[in-house]
């Protein structure tokens, strides 16, 4: 057990410094001259002269070997420092930070309740396929699938905020803000969460230790209780991992319409400003978080089963 | 102790199966009519090709079919209580306690992400309400019993942890653990190399001598049956063929299909050099709804052409052929007078 763990945090410090490797080339990659760049969202004259633009390279070190600005600009990204926003002037990591937050809280709720529909609605679905749980499920799921999150946000305003009036329709004050834009972003996740239930329990109903289970005397609903949960569960732990870690950037949509200050929002106005900075700290904030979410699913997989020990111990 | 081994028919039997048919949801026929009486602390063998419906027969038994299969018609008396007729609480109640069951794959039957304890406990918490923590002492003393070494550490291992042996003892001490009636044991040593067979067969018989226990053990190996089986029964395409005591059928088989089983296992070479091997394949057998489902490969066809219209005719009944000895064969007599010649 510990040496997987330890073999799967060697793995994770590894992506880590690509990450950070890529996250550093960037804006190299963007092409341009960053120091050019830094100067015109200061003052928007196109005509710079030359000079100034050359004295702010120094000054920021940028004609420094390409080795020694990676090494000074890791020292200050893994003390959490990131530079400051072109936009807002705010130190990057105090907004990625933020916005982060709101971001994990946003999804975590969206798919907590996702999967706590999705699990029992999918076992109940396995257990009597084709009968009326199993209609039921299969109308819901296409339903949910074919929802569109873009038509569905702007109707459940005009329902909830506007005409019934007891949900704030956007912002991010109480409690209460949370409740659409979380309806809106479990619909998706909750089709497919449901989807992999059923086919990962229709799986386990038919293995043989759910048979070997009830003849000792164990009813239908106890094997599956028993032996069943567990071992469906896999599958719809990778999904969660997968799942999470697209909410944390990939919410832009639902963030926008309901004006939430999330990390997809946060990036969206990054692009749009060509916020340098912004878009290298929340680069290396989702895909660093991705992959430390990966990280925990695949130690998951081994608490779940324990008979993973043996296929990655060595 | 003999004795009562010997004359089992003198008291009833605790499992009589009666005319029983499983079907396939498409209607065809896997089990087809099978009878079969199993006596109080006796060891019946069923035996037969795959495919015959062996393994069918077992889940039947304890009403475990897969939804593909149903079961459609007879009855299963165990200790004067139709099985078939019983609800599925009634059934819970059962399995388990009065009847259990062991499989091919022992590790494949055990649930990965559970502890061999929890999964052991299951018949002594279900059916005897020990708590958890008695259920675990008794476990230990159940694995112990089995023997498996160190039982306190292996009562916390998970399957992959156990040989296929030791997983099987594991699911002996699981079915032995609420004292059932009744073992319905699916070829458990086929997939274990043949040291561990004869350990595992060994365990069965002293399960067997230690409580009041009767198995029905399907094979496929005859060499098993004579070393522990009281009685046979031949199957063949979802029906009886022959049964009787180990010790005649063995001997003097009455019927050409156990005639030649036995002559496979034997693993003689005929005169031209080659093992013998039945020609053709059972698994259209059951198709043939006229005449005897055997005769297409039966080696006495070839013998006795007077005997055509007869088996491909109509289908012989299992008649008696001698005390408690039964036989499917239109020439099943003169099959026996050329054993007792012989």
């Amino acid at each position: 057990m510990r040496k997987i763990v330890l073999q799967r945090f060697t793995i994770l410090l590894v992506m880590l410094f690509l990450v950070s490797v890529v996250a550093f080339c960037l804006p190299l990659l963007s092409g341009g001259d960053p120091a050019r760049a830094i100067m015109l969202s200061r003052v928007s004259d196109m005509n710079l002269a030359p000079e100034a633009v050359e004295a702010l390279r120094r000054e920021l070190g940028l004609d420094r070997p390409l080795m020694a600005q990676y090494l000074s600009w890791l020292g200050s990204a893994l003390q959490g420092d990131f530079g400051y926003s072109f936009a807002t002037r705010q130190p990057v990591s105090a907004e990625i930070g933020r916005a982060l937050g709101v971001s994990i809280i946003l999804a975590l709720s969206a798919l907590g309740v996702a999967l706590v529909v999705a699990l029992p609605l999918g076992t109940m679905a396995a257990m009597r396929p084709g009968g009326k749980v199993d209609g039921f499920t299969t109308l819901l799921i296409q339903t949910l699938v074919a929802t569109p999150e873009y038509w569905f946000a702007p109707v459940s305003i005009l329902i909830f905020a506007i005409w019934l009036g007891f949900l704030p329709s956007a912002g991010w004050e109480s409690w209460q803000s949370l409740i659409l834009p979380a309806m809106a972003l479990m619909l998706r996740p909750m089709a497919y969460f449901t989807q992999v239930t059923r086919a990962a329990m229709r799986d386990v109903l038919e293995a043989p230790y759910i048979t070997a289970a009830r003849a000792r005397g164990l009813s239908m609903n106890q094997a599956v209780l028993h032996h069943g949960v567990r071992n469906g569960s896999m599958p719809v732990v990778t999904f969660f991992a997968l799942w999470f870690a697209g909410l944390l950037g990939g919410a832009v949509v639902i963030e926008v319409i309901f004006a939430v200050p999330g990390m997809g929002r946060l990036l969206y106005e990054a692009v749009v400003n060509r916020d340098v900075p912004m878009l290298q700290g929340g680069f290396v904030a989702i895909v660093g978080l991705s992959i430390v979410i990966n990280t925990i699913a695949d130690v998951l997989y081994v608490v779940i089963n324990p008979a993973m020990r043996g296929s990655h111990g060595h | 102790m003999n004795n009562q081994m010997a004359a089992p028919k003198d008291r009833d039997p605790l499992l009589e199966v009666r005319n029983l048919r499983v079907a396939l949801e498409s209607g065809k026929t896997v089990v087809d009519g099978l009878d079969l009486t199993i006596g109080r602390r006796e060891v019946v063998a069923l035996v037969g090709e795959s495919g015959s419906g062996k393994s069918v027969t077992a889940l039947a038994l304890s009403r475990l079919l897969p939804d593909a299969l149903q079961l459609v018609g007879g009855s299963i008396c165990f200790e004067g209580q139709d099985i078939v007729k019983k609800s599925e609480a009634e059934l819970n109640r059962m399995r388990g306690a009065d009847i259990s069951m062991l499989f091919q794959q022992p590790q494949v039957m055990l649930d990965p992400t559970a502890r061999v304890h929890t999964q052991v406990a299951e018949p002594l918490r279900q059916h005897r309400g020990l708590n958890r923590r008695a259920a675990f002492d008794r476990v230990v003393e159940l694995l112990h019993s089995v023997g498996i070494p160190a039982p306190a550490q292996r009562a916390r291992a998970f399957s992959y942890q156990l040989s296929g042996g030791m997983a099987q003892r594991v699911m002996i001490a699981a079915a032995m653990a609420a004292g059932p009636k009744l073992l319905i044991a699916d070829e458990p040593t086929t997939a274990l190399d043949v040291t561990v067979q004869t350990q595992i067969l060994r365990l069965l018989k002293a399960e067997r001598e230690r409580q009041d226990l009767s198995i029905l053990l399907i094979t496929h190996d005859l060499s098993i049956v004579s070393a522990f089986a009281d009685r046979v029964a031949v199957m063949y395409a979802g029906r009886i063929l022959e049964e009787g005591p180990t010790e005649q059928i063995m001997n003097r088989p009455t019927h050409p299909y156990t005639r030649a089983l036995i002559r496979c296992s034997l693993l003689v070479p005929e005169d031209d050099g080659r093992l013998l091997s039945i020609p053709g394949s059972g698994s259209n057998a059951l198709e043939i709804k006229c005449g005897c489902r055997f005769a297409p490969r039966c080696a006495l066809m070839q013998t006795h052409p007077e005997l055509h219209a007869a088996c491909h005719g109509h289908e012989p009944a299992l008649e008696a052929v001698g005390d408690g000895w039964k036989s499917r064969c239109h020439a099943a007599d003169n099959l026996q007078h050329e054993g007792d010649a012989a």
